[in-house]
């Protein structure tokens, strides 16, 4: 069970929030250019990496804001919060 | 006689304050201060059960959490909870227990005799039935299911409360003993909130009430002292009889508190048990460590027990469970339980497996006169329902030859030390690394993965004096991460123990002179009866992994997992292997650390509060207007409404046909409701809906779908347009959440620029869907709104009063006939649904519920979202061409509808169904056949998804997801039905009522 | 006027204190983060700065208003007042972008006082109130069991104002109401 770090709230126990799967996966701005392929892509696959995870939560018991969470996988250790529309950190694997 | 095993004096016990229990339906007395062993014991009983598979008798090994064997079925009726430990419960007046897998009694078992065929159970025996044909594994579950197994669990509901309560603390101390208590000490002076808990109904944990002491005093005044030095500061806080159960991620532990378990009368108000949920900044682990058992022929008769135990009992309750003992020790610390065994008056004979003990036990041997038989071994027990005497044998390479002739000794206790487990169990749940010490024979933590300190025992440090400072240490350094500031440097305790721990010179385990394979067992697990053979026979099998070894054979996997039998199995293990420990590993330890209570799990989301009712502002009418109600969700909504004599056919019937032919009113308050404000809520609609919405005028209303990416249906409602920059949004009942979630996922993740607010109102207004010809008539009489067909048309939104009250009325229909959807603020709902009754007398006002609603869009060919879809259903699928725009360059779902599967042209279709024999009324989720076949398979054309008797029009009609649909109209379909009879059907357009749609534009 | 707790009795003693408040204005008002022109006038208007920081609650006589995000505030007001309030903010915005709702059906609040009032909340709130709620004009969301909720906290005291979806109200009541047995009788 998580302590999360929400961006605007403060540090906040786990069940207040919801985990919605991996991060900056953008919509394609024109999808009726793109071939079945690419949109298959933008469906159904996701990246499960060991280590670190770039994945976006919302705060729903708390501000109902989303956001983004770095998190590694193997230690669940949440190594940084930050909002929707901030780009993507670097971040090593440990 | 009572309480004959009692010394005169001494222990925590009050003497003055007997106490009157049952046990086995025989009355006996203990103290106040006893456990329901130490009053057993006190009185003699040393057998206490039954084993759990060979059924042989038992009796208490240990004094604490770890016991195997002492379980008991504790209390009657409803409260009744079996596999309790004798050795945790304290005894209250009138308590009853019972003897638990024994019949008729403990003393006369039928299943003993399993203990003569146990040929017939060797280790494996459940997954070598499972491999057998099943029919096999029915029979012989009938009698293992009686035979095996443990206490019965209570058949009538639990009367008890259970509280639950979140914590948060700057550091948690995990363990009351001496270490843990010392740790406490540190961090609650440097000012950190500091919670201890402790699974004891006292303080101090093993040395407690021992000759041990601190800077010359007793350490019973130590314990004291530093207890109420504790309990003064107002930042701490100390939980007694509190167990952690579960070490989770970020330093969350749960733990269980017993509230009044140990009380007579239970109270009305005040928990049994509470159940702790803590997050502590950093936490100190002081579990100390258990004691191990050693493994030798028939180790497991009543009156073998634990050294530390059997020093326990004398100490803590002033109980001499034996005059005669024997200790078999392989290590000097249980040297103590022998010298306080003599100091009480009893004869003690020591059978040590090392050749050699310290200088300092051996002198005050022999100033007790107590003989020690070094180098050797019990090599088998006797005595049937107690132990009445052992014999022994010298050893050679190790204690694996048995050398010399065999001595006979006559006794009425052995005890036997093995030496010491760190509990680990809490550490190894917080994802530490275990490494194993030779030195003390056992795992202890290595690598910790969270905040966290281990000391004491619990860190496979058995010196007092540094325990106490190291532990001190530990909780100035915790404080001083945490930022506090620390003036002062050490704890200046100086402990003394009457005999150090010394490590064990032997390998852990035992092999009597039958060998392992003939005749006596050698129990390495006791809860589970798992011998040593059966270990051999595991890694003989083939299952030498510690995770086969473990399932194969169910050591350690009872209700104690192991705390006593693990590490002698990875010896023994070890030993076969010809491997160190280190290599053979060790099983993965998991919560809980001891059994709990689901019902401290469960809380107080029991009964009427086990989840959210959701009641509508009219519910209070509904009720006493005889509704039957439905679950939609957490809602309640009224289903139907019966009169007098009316089953649900009869009731739906009435409601449908009062709607089509006067006035109906319907609940509507569940649909989601959405607010929805800023400049680009047009463009934002467009996004989100299949249809265009950039034209809808200020007080119109659209229907739309909604699609996810997919392109499958997720939600549908009424949208209308309030204002310039302002939307009213309607979601299905069940979809309010999650399409305000999918808004919000759009808004806030994709699409940052869009300026649009969206705000949940589904609460604030109640709904009163009024729907028949006589509608207008009706609320015409009510409101100030000019109702005239030309200034207020189908699917359009007006304000005005309605009984009085600010109301938005939309002209929308669910129902195909002329209606409207009045919405109220939800204080104001019950008020104006009474006026409508009132008032609508004279149009027989007709209240109808889901049901009948339900049926009447069914007649309009109107689809529910989630019963004629399910998640793989497209627009098109429902003939919805009209509502997806072609002009729209791109909403969400659009991209989909041109994948492959999605745009092939034989997907599955809306149809209507019309059954041939005109009386059938289609079972929802029938599948569709060509022709049917007297048994599967069968070619499946789709199935049935809605259905019902049409009472407009006098027969059954159905909604069917068909292959090609719209090009079988006019076709005959069968419909084999579970009951073996095969309905036919004609397939027809889905529209089985005002095709032209006439009646909602009156 | 009819709330989902009209039936309920309130529960009166030193240890919890457990009363249903009446119908009081609330609107919810959503403006956003970097939009400090619009910010300050709906402060002007409120006469306070509107809050910017989790937990933070501003008020005078007339208004309170708490903050729910970054955008997101909710207004307490005069009954009487909410409709006058919302259309003066409208006046006020004109066309721009922001929104003002009125919740005050949606929400009921219950409220919760005396001196064992943080552990009642304690038994079912997952909040660190050492480190939320801990001072008078502090609020928060999260939930209570099975229910979402807003708490403010009006005094020093401990009293809590809950605030929670009107079809959930029951449920909680019954919640606090069954939490706070344990303080309420002598032994």
């Amino acid at each position: 069970m998580f302590v999360i770090k929400c961006p605007y709230c403060g540090e906040r126990d786990q069940t207040e929030f919801v985990c919605h799967g991996e991060a900056h996966i953008a919509r394609p701005k024109v999808p009726s250019e793109i071939s079945d392929e690419e949109w298959g892509s933008y469906l159904f696959f996701r990246s499960n990496p060991k280590g670190i995870h770039y994945e976006r939560w919302t705060h729903d018991h708390g501000c109902r804001r989303w956001f983004n969470v770095v998190r590694d996988t193997v230690s669940d250790k949440i190594i940084k919060t930050y909002r929707m529309g901030q780009s993507k950190p670097e971040i090593e694997n440990e | 006689m009572s309480n004959q095993n009692r010394t005169f004096s001494g222990g925590r016990i009050d003497r003055n304050k007997p106490i009157n229990f049952m046990f086995n339906g025989q009355k006996y007395q203990g103290f106040e201060g006893d456990t329901l062993a130490s009053a057993l014991l006190a009185n003699d009983v040393h057998l206490v059960g039954r084993s759990f598979k060979y059924h042989r008798p038992r009796g208490i090994l240990t004094a604490g959490s770890e016991e195997p064997n002492a379980l008991i079925q504790l209390g009657i009726g409803a409260r009744t909870e079996p596999n309790i430990r004798a050795t945790e419960i304290e005894i209250y007046e009138g308590l009853e227990a019972a003897s638990q897998n024994c019949w008729p009694s403990v003393n006369f078992d039928i299943g003993g005799a399993n203990n003569i065929l146990s040929r017939l159970f060797p280790a494996g025996f459940y997954y070598k039935t499972f491999k057998w044909p099943p029919s096999l594994w029915l029979f012989y579950e009938h009698f293992i299911r009686k035979a095996a197994g443990l206490g019965e669990s209570p058949k009538a509901k639990n009367p008890d409360r259970y509280e639950q309560r979140f914590h948060y603390c700057d550091v948690m101390v995990v363990g009351g003993g001496i270490s843990g208590l010392s740790a406490a000490l540190a961090a609650a002076r440097a000012k950190c909130d500091v919670l201890l808990v402790d699974e004891n109904s006292y303080f101090g944990g093993y040395l407690s009430n021992s000759e041990a002491s601190v800077n010359g005093k007793k350490i019973d005044d130590w314990i004291r002292i530093v207890c109420e030095e504790l309990e003064s500061y107002e930042h701490v806080k100390l939980l007694n009889r509190t167990s952690a159960m579960g070490y989770y991620d970020y330093n969350y532990v749960t733990a269980l508190e017993k509230v009044t378990n140990h009380h007579q009368e239970l109270s009305k108000t005040l928990p049994r048990e509470r159940y702790w949920r803590i997050r502590a900044k950093k936490i100190i682990l002081a579990q100390g460590a258990f004691e191990r058992p050693l493994v030798f022929a028939d180790n497991d008769r009543p009156g073998i027990m634990m050294a530390s135990a059997g020093m326990k009992y004398l100490c803590r309750y002033g109980v001499l469970p034996g005059k005669s003992a024997v200790l078999f020790t392989n290590n000097d610390h249980a040297y103590l339980s022998a010298f306080e065994f003599v100091d009480k008056g009893a004869k003690v004979t020591i059978i040590d497996s090392r050749n050699e003990a310290s200088d300092r036990v051996k002198n005050r041997c022999k100033e007790l006169k107590i003989k020690i038989y070094f180098s050797h071994s019990v090599i088998s027990t006797f005595g049937q329902k107690k132990i009445n005497a052992l014999e022994i044998q010298k050893t050679e390479d190790k204690g694996n030859k048995l050398v010399g002739a065999v001595k006979k000794i006559d006794t009425d206790l052995l005890l036997m030390s093995g030496g010491w487990n760190p509990a680990v169990q809490l550490f190894s749940q917080s994802r530490g690394k275990l490494k194993y010490n030779k030195k003390i024979n056992s795992f202890i933590p290595d690598i910790a993965i969270q905040d966290q300190r281990i000391v004491g025992c619990n860190n496979g440090d058995f010196d007092l004096s540094y325990n106490l400072e190291n532990s001190f240490q530990s909780g100035l350094k915790v404080a001083k991460e945490l930022g506090k500031d620390i003036n002062f440097e050490n704890s200046n305790f100086n402990g003394k123990e009457h005999i150090p721990f010394v490590s064990a010179q032997v390998e852990p385990y035992m092999i009597g002179k039958k060998g392992v394979t003939k005749g006596s067992k050698h129990f390495v697990d006791f809860q589970n009866d798992v011998t040593a053979a059966d270990i051999f026979l595991a890694q003989r099998e083939g299952y030498i992994s510690v995770e086969h070894t473990k399932r194969y054979t169910t050591t350690g996997m009872g209700t104690d997992q192991g705390k006593t039998s693990n590490v002698n199995a990875l010896s023994l293990m070890s030993h076969i292997h010809k491997k160190p420990v280190d290599e053979i590993g060790h099983t993965t330890f998991r919560p809980p650390f001891s059994p709990q209570t689901i019902g401290a799990i469960a809380g107080r989301s029991v009964d009427s509060l086990f989840d959210p009712i959701r009641k509508t502002s009219m519910h209070k009418w509904h009720e006493e207007n005889g509704a039957i109600f439905e679950d939609v969700g957490q809602w309640k909504r009224p289903y139907y409404y019966p009169k007098k004599g009316e089953d649900i056919h009869k009731a739906v019937n009435r409601e449908c046909k009062s709607v089509r032919k006067s006035l109906g009113i319907l609940d509507a308050s569940t649909l989601g409701k959405i607010d929805l404000q800023g400049p680009d809520t047009a463009k934002f609609l467009n996004m989100i809906y299949t249809n265009a919405w950039s034209k809808l005028e200020v007080g119109s209303c659209r229907y739309g779908l909604m699609c996810n990416e997919h392109g499958m249906i997720f939600d549908d409602g009424v949208t209308s347009r309030l204002g310039e920059n302002h939307y009213h949004m309607t979601t299905t009942t069940g979809g309010a959440a999650r399409v305000m979630s999918w808004l919000e996922e759009f808004l806030q993740t994709e699409w940052l620029d869009m300026q649009v607010f969206c705000t949940s109102v589904t609460e604030q207004w109640s709904v009163l869907s009024i729907s028949g010809p006589n509608a207008r008539n009706f609320l015409s009489e009510l409101t100030d709104i000019d109702l005239s067909k030309e200034s207020f048309p189908f699917m359009r939104f007006r304000e005005g009063k309605v009984c009085g009250i600010d109301a938005r009325v939309f002209r929308i229909s669910f129902t195909g006939e002329l209606a409207f959807e009045i919405n109220i603020p939800a204080r104001y709902g019950s008020y104006v649904w009474n006026e409508f009754m009132t008032h609508g007398k004279k149009y027989n006002i007709t209240p109808y519920g889901t049901e009948a609603m339900h049926v009447l869009r069914a007649e309009k060919g109107f689809i529910i979202v989630g019963q004629d879809t399910d998640g793989s259903v497209t627009p098109f699928d429902l003939n919805m061409e009209w509502i997806v725009s072609k002009k729209k360059e791109d909403f969400l779902g659009k991209r989909s509808f041109s994948r492959s599967d999605t745009s092939r042209n034989d997907r599955k279709k809306l149809v209507g169904l019309l059954v041939n024999d005109k009386t059938t009324v289609l079972p929802e989720g029938s599948h569709i056949v060509e022709k049917s076949k007297s048994q599967p398979p069968m070619k499946m054309l789709g199935h049935v998804s809605s259905s019902y008797f049409s009472p407009t029009n006098g027969h059954p009609i159905a909604l069917a997801l068909l292959k090609n649909g719209a090009s079988r109209m006019g076709d005959e379909v069968e419909i084999p039905l579970m009951n073996g009879k095969v309905i036919k059907a004609t397939v027809t357009d889905p529209i089985f009522y005002d095709k032209e749609g006439l009646r909602n534009n009156e | 006027m009819f709330s989902p707790l009209s039936s309920k009795i309130a529960v009166d003693s030193k240890a919890v204190k457990l009363e249903s408040v009446s119908f009081v204005g609330k609107i919810n008002l959503r403006i956003k983060e970097e939009d400090s022109e619009s910010r300050k006038i709906v402060s002007e208007f409120l006469r306070y700065n509107l809050p910017n920081f989790s937990g933070e609650v501003q008020g005078n006589n007339e208004t309170r208003t708490a903050w729910l995000g970054p955008n997101e505030f909710l207004i307490h007001c005069l009954d009487a007042e909410k409709f006058n309030i919302i259309n003066k903010i409208r006046d006020i915005l004109g066309n721009g972008f922001y929104s003002v709702t009125d919740v005050s059906d949606y929400y009921i609040t219950i409220r919760l006082s005396g001196e064992k009032s943080i552990e009642v909340l304690s038994k079912g709130c997952p909040l660190n109130f050492k480190q939320y709620l801990n001072i008078k004009d502090s609020c928060a969301q999260s939930y209570i069991s099975k229910a979402s909720v807003f708490i403010d906290r009006l005094a020093d005291d401990q009293i809590f104002d809950i605030s929670v979806r009107w079809s959930f109200a029951e449920y909680l009541w019954d919640w606090l109401e069954d939490a706070s047995k344990e303080f309420l009788s002598s032994h």
